[in-house]
């Protein structure tokens, strides 16, 4: 039982290796990256755009509320700022994405697997690793920390919604406040890292989709257990990533 | 590359195993250039393993797999990729990409492995989907289609790329008669007209009678007999002419 | 795949990239990577709270940040801080605009605070040192005002002991260093406390002195009520005790306040409230002082005590001396002494036992004396005088036995108050005795007299 998880471990981290390794060595799938990148990247913005609204509304109201206990009111853009480039933006987004481009590629990938398929694709001479597994890995390393910049926007944008509805703060003042205690450190590192988040989820759910047996039940389980492993791993991921950004940028 | 003589494909010695069970055992089979081949044997014989086989879908834990005398089981990717080129599979369940158009399904061996400029290659789509009686289907997505019509696309997919060597799994299971029929008559011509080689699996004794220039009956990841369809109709087997006489099996 | 997806992804791509520059320009910004700047530097003994990339302001403008915190090589050295600073601030940055390490609100940054210059000053250049002035702590503020405080130190301790000079002195300089001054220490308190407690004492004897002295004034009692009430005497003797124990904490209260003066000069606590403590404190006593003076002097001015508080004594008979008495204690403040001589020869006779005793023709004779004395108040002291021969060994022996005698008699008899009959033996020394010689063989009786009365029954 355990050894064949350990066995199932080492086969996902091979798998990931191998990813890795094609996605650097060309030729590359151009196109079919273009494709994810619209089907995971474009079609995932509604989403995140909408729920990095709502979280930046929420965290405002919070944050205005605890700050005016001590008299604090001018730090609610800054603090929300902080919280949302550093730490929610990019966790809140990669778990959003790890649910609706986890479980799509999960999907996805295990009905291609379960009706031939990936087998086709290979019997036309296409290497299915590069064009399938490659290709959503890479779209997703790409659009992850684009739309986590997006949520980063649309949050404090709700953020300023929730301000001005209050103070009737003018959008550039806000910003501007917003920006104060914001350093490159804060920016670059907790967007790139979701990089690493992007990585986790297409490989993962892509890992699960390709191995997914027993047809149709095992495109759903493909699906659900793509969502619950690559949460788990990203928010660990996350542990380990935040740590080692404070290393970097103590 | 094949000379004068070269049998298009030979297994020698197979042995492949799943956990403890052998589905191919020992198995060993010479088809020469141009003959087309029916295996038969019931459902679970090994019959589509040995064509997963073939086209280096799956490889074997003994024995050595020869496509136009190349040993495809000692090839890289690339070089393995070039002999498939040379191949055609039709899978049971046609297994076209769901998320392209019919048409593109057909121009997708074209795309990745000719050199030929996109409108070329449509008209060439076209032209393959016409001969099977899918003209004007081009744009249809594959789940608009019924199974029949799956099924012919899968084929015009196939020829896409004028392979030497034509695979077909169960190329009428799942049909009505008259639409597998068509199949078999489809099947028939092609061979006629370009001379490919031809390995049909199938339970489907008329369409083998129809199609098979010679007949293999496995069972037990065996070559139990070899012949054509008057000579396994004499088999001393009872199980073979058992098998020959279920006329409407499938 | 048609175009429009492509488009799309192009537009998604871009868009995003824009808003993530967007994002870093602001940043960039700030941090002034696009604009004009000019490098200046400054000095600070402390950082607190200060790092890479520390905002700069100047009038509450942000004009820079923090480059670089330059580590001193030796303890006693200075952190060199370096700053960017915006180029359209630069007409405002003198080089004497003095640098602070300042906190945005109670939970804020830091942030170096960059003053304007004066107009006179020259213009700040390319990497010039501004004057950093370190953060103002409270010990540091104590440490500033210690010249001030050496100031009072030096004035308490010229202060002389009296109390009211001590006072003066003190809330003048007071006055000079409250703002200054922001400690308070626990030797303040005590010293409060010291205070109250001398305070009370003091107002419980002005009480007493004042009581007296109304009731002397309202003549509820007259003096010779006074003289006869064994209470008050009593009371009167506690009060003058009281009044010099007073004088002496007053003298110590004083004391102390100069050395908890001197001990803050050197405390670390600090807090006006100190000043205002010691101001209240010496106030009050200043006030219970004049109280007491105020309260002494009515009783100093009142015949009867005139000179008791001079030697701090009662009226006592019993305690006082030959040679004060000789000295005419009981004759001053107004009195007249009326003294009747009597012989020894009329008044005793030898006893069996070697002693002398009071004849009858000697009490007929102490009979007529007194009646002679009837005349004035009945509660005048009344001293009888013994004297004997000079030349006797025992002559104050035997002067004291026959003054003793008569007393004896003259309380049976006359039912004399103890107190205000008392005996003194002056052995030979009888001035203005009836022989001329100045000496005497017998007795005399006293009695002091006011001197109102004594000319009313003249």
């Amino acid at each position: 039982m355990i050894v064949s998880w350990l066995e199932g471990v080492a086969r996902a981290a091979r798998f990931a290796g191998r990813v890795l390794v094609e996605a650097v060595r060309p030729p590359f799938e151009g196109r079919e990256t273009l494709r994810h990148l619209y089907e995971l990247g474009v079609r995932s913005v509604p989403l995140i755009a909408a729920a990095g609204f709502a979280v930046g509304v929420v965290l405002s109201m919070h944050t205005r509320s605890s700050m005016a206990r001590f008299g604090a009111e001018a730090l609610i853009p800054a603090g929300l700022a902080i919280v949302l480039i550093r730490e929610t933006g990019p966790l809140v987004s990669g778990l959003l994405l790890s649910g609706r481009i986890g479980a799509g590629i999960g999907a996805e990938l295990g009905a291609m697997k379960v009706t031939e398929q990936i087998d086709a694709l290979e019997a036309v001479a296409v290497d299915s690793f590069r064009y399938l597994v490659v290709t959503r890995v890479v779209a997703c390393v790409v659009a992850l920390p684009l739309l986590t910049t997006l949520m980063n926007f649309t949050g404090m944008l709700g953020g300023w919604v929730a301000e001005s509805i209050i103070t009737g703060m003018p959008i550039g003042t806000y910003f501007r406040q917003a920006f104060q205690p914001i350093q490159f450190s804060d920016l670059i590192p907790a967007t790139l890292k979701t990089t690493v988040f992007g990585f986790i989820i297409a490989t993962v759910a892509s890992y699960l989709g390709v191995n997914t047996t027993r047809g149709t039940e095992g495109v759903g389980q493909a699906s659900t257990r793509s969502v619950v492993a690559s949460s788990i791993l990203l928010i660990a991921t996350n542990v380990l990533l935040v740590r080692l950004i404070q290393f970097v940028y103590p | 590359m094949a000379t004068e003589g070269t049998p298009a494909v030979e297994l020698r010695h197979v042995t492949k195993r799943f956990g403890d069970r052998r589905v191919l055992d020992d198995l060993s089979l010479v088809v020469p250039a141009g003959r087309a081949v029916c295996v038969l044997g019931r459902s679970g014989t090994g019959k589509s393993v040995m064509l997963k086989h073939i086209i280096g879908l799956m490889r074997p834990d003994e024995g050595s797999v020869l496509v136009e005398g190349e040993d495809v089981t000692a090839l890289g990717p690339r070089e393995l990729a070039r002999v498939r080129q040379r191949m055609g599979m039709l899978f049971q369940h046609a297994a076209l990409f769901d998320s392209i158009t019919v048409g593109e399904n057909v121009a997708f061996p074209l795309r990745r492995h000719s050199k030929l400029p996109p409108r070329e290659i449509r008209e060439r789509a076209e032209a393959l989907l016409a001969d099977v009686g899918l003209a004007g289907e081009y744009e249809k997505m594959p789940a608009e289609l019924s199974g029949g019509m799956r099924k012919r696309a899968g084929l015009a997919r196939a020829l896409a790329l004028e392979p030497a060597i034509l695979l077909a799994d169960e190329p009428s299971t799942g049909l009505d008669p008259v639409t597998s029929g068509e199949i078999d008559r489809l099947l028939v011509e092609l061979r006629d007209r370009t001379g490919a080689t031809l390995i049909v699996v199938t339970h489907n004794i008329p369409s083998a009678r129809v199609i098979g220039d010679e007949l293999v009956f496995l069972h037990e990841g065996r070559i139990v007999a070899q012949g054509t369809a008057g000579e396994l109709d004499q088999s001393p087997i009872p199980l073979v002419r058992q098998f020959m006489q279920a006329e409407g099996a499938g | 795949m048609g175009i429009t997806k492509q488009a799309w992804v192009g537009v998604f791509v871009l868009g995003a990239v824009a808003l993530f520059a967007a994002g870093l320009f602001m940043i960039g910004d700030r941090r002034l990577l696009f604009t004009g700047h000019f490098e200046v530097s400054t000095t600070f003994a402390k950082v607190t709270g200060l790092e890479v990339g520390t905002r700069v302001r100047l009038a509450g403008l942000d004009v820079g940040e923090v480059l670089e915190i330059r580590v001193p090589p030796m303890p006693s050295g200075r952190f060199l801080v370096r700053m960017r600073v915006r180029e359209d601030v630069r007409a405002l940055v003198r080089t004497d605009s003095a640098c602070t390490i300042q906190t945005d609100g109670l939970v804020g940054n830091a942030f170096v605070q960059v003053s304007p210059g004066t107009d006179a000053a020259p213009l700040a250049r390319e990497g010039d040192l501004l004057p950093g002035v370190d953060p103002i702590e409270l010990a540091d503020v104590l440490r500033e005002g210690r010249e001030t405080i050496q100031l009072i130190n030096s004035r308490v301790v010229s202060l002389t002991d009296d109390v009211s000079g001590t006072l003066t002195s003190l809330t003048r300089t007071m006055d000079a260093t409250r703002d200054v001054i922001a400690t308070a220490g626990r030797r303040v308190d005590e010293f409060g406390a010291t205070g109250n407690e001398v305070l009370t004492d003091v107002r419980h004897t002005v009480g007493d002195v004042r009581a007296l002295v109304e009731r002397t004034r309202a003549g509820e009692g007259s003096v010779g009520r006074l003289l006869t009430d064994t209470a008050f005497y009593d009371r009167l003797r506690q009060v003058a005790d009281d009044a010099a124990g007073t004088a002496a904490a007053l003298r110590e209260t004083s004391e102390t306040a100069r050395t908890a003066v001197n001990d803050f000069t050197a405390a670390d606590g600090a807090g006006a409230r100190i000043t205002q403590t010691i101001r209240n404190t010496l106030a009050s006593i200043e006030e219970v002082t004049n109280d007491l003076a105020e309260g002494t002097e009515a009783l100093k001015r009142n015949f009867l005590f005139r000179g008791f508080f001079r030697d701090r004594g009662f009226f006592d008979l019993d305690a006082m001396s030959r040679e004060a008495y000789q000295a005419g204690l009981l004759e001053r403040d107004n009195r007249t002494a009326v003294r009747i001589w009597l012989d020894a020869a009329v008044l005793f006779e030898a006893d069996p036992e070697g002693g002398e005793r009071l004849t009858a023709d000697g009490r007929r004779r102490l009979d007529q004396a007194m009646a002679q004395l009837v005349q004035y108040p009945r509660d005048s002291p009344l001293v009888v005088e013994g004297y004997a021969r000079a030349g006797d060994a025992d002559t104050y022996v035997l002067s004291s036995e026959r003054a003793t005698a008569v007393r004896e008699y003259l309380l049976r008899r006359f039912r004399r108050s103890t107190t205000l009959t008392d005996t003194m033996p002056l052995g030979s020394a009888a001035s203005g005795s009836p022989r001329g010689d100045d000496t005497w063989e017998g007795v005399a009786l006293a009695m002091f007299v006011s001197n109102d009365v004594f000319r009313a029954r003249r």
